[in-house]
């Protein structure tokens, strides 16, 4: 379950809302230890505890709280000295001193102190009901922020991925472009280059309006074969080339197929593994993946020569 | 040496003190809050005796298991509101296995605004009955009516909002939207006022 869900279950579970599958998947997705989700549930459960705040406070019967006192099981004691064995080891310091005829000045001093300390607690009564009202606000303003601080950390996890994602696409793209760019460089340097050679390809029947170049260059070894006006084929045909030597020995030299918008194409034949002289390039029709001999009719063709 | 006062000592000091078994902790603690928790209980249980009773039995639990609240999980307050609402929606509970059906400690329907209205008599702690108590109402009366029934039904109800749909004639959709918004609205409301 993603955390949007979760989070929406959280708020049905912080006013009791939610059932045992909710409050189960709840639970499982916390165990997981996802903060924010944490962060979001403990924010929720204090927003919904304000709630009974807002409720008129009712009085207890005042007999109430002597009956807690009293039914309170004596397992847990205090361990600060109550009251009374405060007083009585007073009592008991008091009864080994000699007695004193009592002096005023100390009676001054000790209402005076006696004044400061009932300032001092007034002070101190005020100021700790305010900081136990600021804490409360606290906590919330810290669970708050805490659960902001989390989806501004997820934000920028996603807007991370997502640039990462871009910068791939990005690179694959320059990756392509300057595969292409590197293509056209070399096709300039073929072309600009004094040893290009160039042959014509004429369509013969039935594609006479079909038309193409051969062009290559010896020093270079490069070869381009350039053809127009070419019928798209179905599925299972494709489009081959052939070399053949001046014996007539016909040499698989690649497939293609146009592109079905411009009906052309350009493409680098295979050259023979070994150097021979080649006399003419032809085109087949023949089934997909080709054929290790000819099968269909020449339907373009061009003479060459040229040693391989 | 006489226990300072209770509202000298903050609530987090009051329950690590009570963790050790210090009954004036307790005893400071019922000051502060009974008022406010009584107040609760009756809301859910809508019957006095029954809800002191509760409370008897609220704070005898916060005695044996006071080591039980975790203060990285909400204040003190939070804890022990959670504590009472939890105890009474028990209650409710068991009335609805015994009768056989679920019984509300009062009309499930009722405005919560009715039983929000500012104490004739203020208790001792004036922190939460006063300006806090006054900031929720406040916020609550923010809510558009329909988000302050749904929550009503579900905190002091104890009903499931598959229960509140039945009940509201809602669709369950809405019901879990209503209960999202008036959270966030409620939380928004408060933390302006703070």
């Amino acid at each position: 379950m993603q955390c949007t869900e979760i989070q929406e279950l959280i708020f049905l579970d912080a006013v009791g809302a939610a059932d045992e599958p909710m409050r189960s998947a709840v639970s499982r997705h916390l165990q997981d230890g996802c903060i924010e989700c944490q962060l979001a549930q403990t924010e929720a459960k204090a927003t919904a505890a304000m709630l009974p705040i807002g409720l008129a406070p009712a009085t207890p019967t005042p007999a109430l709280k002597a009956s807690l006192l009293e039914r309170l099981p004596a397992q847990r004691t205090s361990a600060t000295p109550t009251q009374a064995n405060v007083e009585a080891k007073g009592h008991r310091a008091a009864d080994n001193r000699p007695a004193r005829r009592p002096a005023l000045w100390p009676m001054v001093i000790t209402l005076a102190m006696a004044a400061a300390f009932a300032i001092v607690a007034i002070l101190s009564i005020d100021s700790n009901a305010s900081l136990a009202k600021d804490r409360q606000a606290e906590m919330l303003a810290v669970a708050t922020l805490k659960g902001s601080l989390a989806r501004d950390s997820i934000n920028i996890h996603k807007l991370s991925a997502t640039m990462t994602h871009l910068v791939l696409a990005q690179q694959q793209k320059i990756s392509f472009l300057q595969a292409r760019l590197k293509n056209a460089m070399a096709l300039e340097k073929m072309v600009g280059s004094p040893a290009l050679e160039m042959a014509s390809l004429q369509g013969l029947a039935p594609m006479r309006a079909a038309w193409g170049r051969v062009m290559w260059n010896h020093k270079l070894k490069m070869w381009k074969l350039c053809a127009f006006n070419l019928p798209a084929l179905p599925a299972d045909k494709t489009y081959e080339v052939w070399m053949i030597t001046a014996k007539g020995k016909k040499m698989p030299a690649g497939l293609f197929k146009p592109d079905p918008k411009t009906r052309s194409i350009m493409m680098t034949p295979t050259l023979p593994p070994h150097r021979q002289i080649m006399t003419e390039i032809a085109v087949t029709i023949e089934p997909a993946g080709g054929s290790l001999q000819p099968t269909g009719a020449v339907l373009l063709a061009g003479r060459i020569n040229s040693s391989l | 040496m006489t226990p300072p006062p209770s509202d000298q000592r903050d609530d987090y000091e009051l329950m690590s003190l009570l963790a050790q078994g210090d009954r004036d902790a307790l005893s400071a603690l019922y000051d502060k809050y009974s008022g406010v928790l009584l107040a609760l209980c009756q809301r859910i249980l809508h019957d006095l005796t029954e809800a002191e009773q509760l409370l008897l039995d609220v704070f005898t639990e916060l005695w044996l298991k006071a080591e039980r609240y975790d203060r990285d999980r909400g204040a003190p307050l939070t804890y022990l509101i959670t504590l009472c609402r939890s105890r009474a929606i028990d209650r409710c509970r068991s009335r609805r296995n015994k009768h056989g059906k679920w019984i509300l400690g009062g009309n499930p329907a009722e405005n919560v605004l009715s039983t929000l209205q500012a104490p004739s008599d203020p208790p001792a702690d004036a922190m939460v009955a006063g300006e806090q108590g006054q900031a929720v109402r406040r916020a609550l009366n923010a809510l558009n009516n329909v988000q302050r029934q749904v929550l009503e039904l579900a905190y002091y109800g104890g009903l499931s909002h598959s229960e509140i749909a039945e009940n509201t004639q809602l669709p369950l959709g809405t019901v879990k939207s209503h209960i999202r918004l008036a959270l966030i609205r409620l939380r928004q409301e408060l933390r302006t006022m703070q």
